[in-house]
């Protein structure tokens, strides 16, 4: 009975997400809170120790650049790069998530960003610490290539024992395969 | 064909070892003989130093008679002849004396030149007595190194006669072997459908445990009775480890009572069992 | 030399003749596993443990004993003089453990049991166990279990091991990690180390006295030492990137690893006495899950640099590794069985991970798990069962399966559990 709780939990809570939010790509369903049973309706962000939510950013913008902070803002916003199995190249889709962090980091010298590689369940779990770290450096020679600096960036690879959606199957799998960008 | 060839090659060799034999055997005669000459040397030089040690003394020389005048016949002359008388007494006396004494020498040395002559004889005796002696020998060993060839000749000869009976009796036993195994091997083909039902009981009986060698080469010894009941099994030779000794020793067990041969003449009351993981193994 | 041939041959056969004695030979025999009733012991009420049941979970869990059910047995006798023999022969049961737990004059409890062949109607073993611990009864009935295992296999019993794994429970910040240990058999569970973050890869020392396991902090990985006589935790290695992968080799001197600090995951062997480190191994791929075989020359570990991760053997001290792997997509995180002979693996197939055994002489690979995402193999002292990780109905559970995947079972486990480590024998 646990067992299907653990696989359909998830999967309601994103379809619940994306009837709020029907704009938001399936990936980012990751920010979207994995509700458990018996726990408050209080989303929980399982890995990122600084998601970034839109609001509270903004608060501490200048007015003046509203518009362009919005945008900056709206690229950071999306903080992670999803990978396919077994893969680290960056897809071309995440482009301009590495575009606007590498902005970020070159207009912010002092800004750090620190580099979360995960991987699917699938394959051993020493393997996959392996693989989740090559994602993690993939994005970090991105990020370094538009203009961070190394020392602004730092790698740490959980494999899959974070996982952002403990399901079972794909739709699972895919959020899992992943880097979060996490500002410092 | 080539046993043959052997007792060949051992008679000759036996006979060159023979003839060798008997050439060193010669080396080892003259050895004996030379004992009696070196006696010899011991005693020889006794007979030509006798002489030397006792000379022959030259015979006495008389004395030379002296001319004396002869006497007058007057008193003078008898006085003359009186005393040409005593003369002649005295010369008389002289010569038997000289006469005796003479006699004395001549006799001692007779004595002297029969001792010798018993001494030079003696030697030749003892001359005589060691040739005989060594010519006695000598016979002797011929003598005996003629048996002793004889015997050899014997010895061979009988040798030979042993090995031809022998063969014969190898022969003989081995057509009756041959006999006996066509018995057998005619009795053992009309057993085998019975062993194979046998052996394929006890292998279905038989469960060998898990992690044991793959390897092993035993064998059980199955005394039964005509009912095919297992009255005994021993393990005469064992697989190596007590698990598989148990095993085996568990098939043969299980297997009771064994099927029984269709025609009872075929039953024997024992079956050595040999247990092999695989076919290859039992080789 | 042909006549005399044939007349020894003919010498022989007469010979044969004259004997009369038969010659068969019987090949093959199955291998099967060894059937043996565990009658229910005669125990005392206070002795709350049914150690006859215990005996027969650990005998049959094994994969080498097929033990009968005891609704299938027709007489129940408490010691060897109660028994039938022709009955227990009637149903196949060769051996037979009968057993009592009773109260001596002295008023202390001791465990009295006989293992019997039925077969040749032997006694093959008794014992008498003094039981100062009630508490501890259920290493009474390992014990029992590795007595019996030793008599009838020729090799030391494992029932009395532990092993090693994580649990974890919560999502999110919620989840909390927990090293554990409980009995081979699963039972008595008990944390050793817990943490906000991952823990992972739990290795025992040989001596038994220590694991290693992996370790976050502070968004960084260390490889940690606990010590099981003190509780004490002290890290071993934190450099930066991963530190990962700890296999102690088979003298406790030396641990091979995994470390990415030069650039990417590499093996490398530290040496715990002097703390020198040696890189084994310097490619651009992923290496990593080293493992030592049972003599200490070589290790097997997984790499990419095939493209796929397969498994590569490698010689203790360097040199070039060597692919053992080529059936399947992709095999990762082999260990050698106790006898060197074949390796333990996760085999991926058509997007199935199932435990394998790979025979390293003939190279064939055999499937003994049938789950979908199976992994962590570990062997069992003696190298009768593997136990490894996979999906169950409750979630991520621990299972073992005997080497002939015959037997599987899986563990009562609270909690998702994984990574589970068998600890050696203790000597």
């Amino acid at each position: 009975m646990s067992h299907l709780y653990i696989r359909f939990v998830p999967v309601l809570a994103a379809a619940l997400f994306l009837g709020a939010c029907a704009s938001t790509g399936e990936h980012e369903s990751t920010d979207t809170p994995t509700q458990v049973p018996g726990t408050t309706e209080q989303p929980s962000t399982p890995y990122s120790d600084n998601v970034v939510e839109g609001s509270t950013v903004l608060g501490g913008e200048a007015s003046s650049s509203f518009d362009a902070a919005v945008a900056s803002e709206r690229g950071l916003s999306t903080n992670v790069v999803y990978f396919a199995y077994d893969d680290s190249s960056i897809a071309p889709e995440y482009q301009s998530v590495i575009e606007q962090y590498a902005k970020y980091l070159s207009a912010n010298p002092s800004a750090k960003l620190r580099l979360e590689g995960h991987a699917d369940e699938r394959g051993t779990r020493e393997y996959n610490v392996g693989l989740g770290e090559r994602r993690a450096n993939a994005v970090q020679a991105a990020l370094t290539a538009q203009g961070a600096s190394d020392a602004q960036l730092s790698i740490i690879s959980y494999g899959e024992e974070r996982p952002a959606d403990v399901g079972h199957d794909e739709a699972a799998w895919s959020k899992n395969r992943r880097v979060q960008l996490i500002r410092q | 064909m080539n046993r043959e060839y052997r007792y060949l090659g051992a008679s000759i060799f036996l006979h060159l070892a023979l003839f060798v034999a008997l050439f060193a055997s010669s080396f080892f005669t003259r050895k004996i003989e030379a004992t009696p000459i070196i006696e010899a040397v011991l005693v020889a030089p006794a007979a030509p130093a006798a002489p030397a040690q006792a000379p022959q003394p030259e015979p006495a020389k008389p004395e030379p008679e002296p001319e004396l005048p002869e006497p007058e016949p007057d008193r003078k002359e008898i006085e003359r002849q009186e005393q040409e008388r005593k003369q002649e007494e005295a010369k008389k006396k002289f010569q038997e004396e000289q006469r005796k004494k003479q006699q004395e020498l001549e006799l001692k040395a007779e004595a002297e030149r029969r001792a010798q002559e018993d001494l030079r004889k003696k030697a030749q005796e003892e001359k005589e007595r060691q040739d005989q002696l060594r010519k006695q020998q000598e016979d002797e060993e011929r003598d005996r190194q003629l048996e002793e060839e004889r015997k050899e000749l014997e010895r061979l000869k009988k040798q030979r006669e042993a090995e031809d009976r022998r063969r014969r009796e190898e022969m003989a036993a081995a057509a009756a072997a041959e006999d006996a195994a066509r018995a057998a091997a005619a009795r053992a083909a009309a057993q085998m459908p019975w062993l194979s039902q046998v052996a394929a009981k006890i292998q279905r009986n038989w469960q060998r445990p898990p992690a044991s060698a793959e390897r092993f080469n035993c064998v059980v010894r199955i005394e039964q009775l005509p009912g095919g009941e297992v009255v005994k099994a021993t393990i005469t030779r064992s697989c190596g480890s007590p698990n598989l000794d148990r095993s085996v020793e568990a098939a043969v067990l299980k297997s009771s009572p064994l099927p029984s041969p269709p025609d009872p003449s075929l039953f024997d009351r024992v079956i050595n069992v040999q247990f092999c993981p695989t076919a290859d193994a039992c080789r | 030399m042909r006549i005399p041939k044939m007349l020894a041959a003919a010498l022989m056969l007469a010979t044969f003749a004259a004997r009369a004695e038969l010659e068969i030979t019987v090949t093959g025999g199955d291998v099967a596993a060894l059937p043996i009733a565990i009658v229910p012991f005669g125990q005392v009420p206070e002795a709350g443990l049914d150690i006859a049941q215990v005996v027969h979970n650990d005998l049959e869990r094994s994969g080498r004993f097929r033990v009968l059910k005891r609704q299938d047995m027709l007489q129940r006798p408490v010691q060897p003089q109660g028994v039938n023999y022709p009955t227990w022969r009637s149903q196949g049961m060769d051996n037979l453990v009968v057993g009592q737990v009773a109260r001596a004059e002295n008023g202390g409890l001791y465990a009295r049991f006989f293992l019997l062949d039925t077969v040749r109607g032997a006694q093959l073993l008794g014992q008498e166990i003094p039981i100062r611990d009630i508490s501890r009864l259920r290493e009474v009935a390992h014990y029992i279990s590795d007595q019996i295992y030793e008599k009838l296999l020729g090799v030391p019993g494992y029932f009395n091991t532990k092993i090693a794994y994580i649990a974890s429970s919560g999502l999110g910040y919620q989840r909390r990690f927990q090293l554990m240990m409980a009995d081979a058999d699963g039972e008595n569970p008990r944390e050793i180390a817990a943490s906000r973050e991952p823990l992972m890869s739990p290795a025992w020392s040989p001596d038994r006295k220590q694991l290693a396991f992996v370790g976050y902090e502070r968004g960084r990985s260390a490889i940690y030492i606990y010590t099981l006589a003190t509780g004490q935790v002290r890290k071993l290695i934190a450099e930066p990137g991963i530190n990962g992968s700890p296999a102690w080799s088979p003298d406790g001197k030396r641990m091979a690893i995994t470390l990415s600090f030069e650039n990417n995951p590499d093996i490398y062997i530290v040496d715990l006495v002097s703390g020198a480190r040696r890189r084994i191994t310097d490619h651009y791929g992923i290496d990593t899950e080293p493992n030592w075989s049972p003599d200490g020359s070589k290790l097997v570990f997984t790499s990419d640099r095939g493209g796929r991760p397969q498994v590569y053997e490698i010689s203790a001290s360097g040199g070039d590794p060597r692919r053992v792997t080529f059936l399947g997509t992709q095999n990762q995180d082999a260990s050698y069985s106790p006898d060197g002979k074949s390796l333990a693996l996760v085999n991926t197939e058509g997007g199935r991970f199932r435990i394998g055994l790979l025979d390293l002489a003939s190279g064939e690979m055999r499937l003994i798990s049938d789950g979908r995402l199976d992994e962590s193999p570990s062997f069992a002292p003696g190298g009768a069962v593997v136990i490894f990780a996979t999906q169950g109905a409750r979630g991520a559970e621990l299972a073992t399966v005997s080497v002939d995947g015959r037997v599987r079972q899986s563990l009562r486990q609270a909690g998702d559990v994984r990574e589970p480590s068998w600890s050696p024998l203790l000597r």
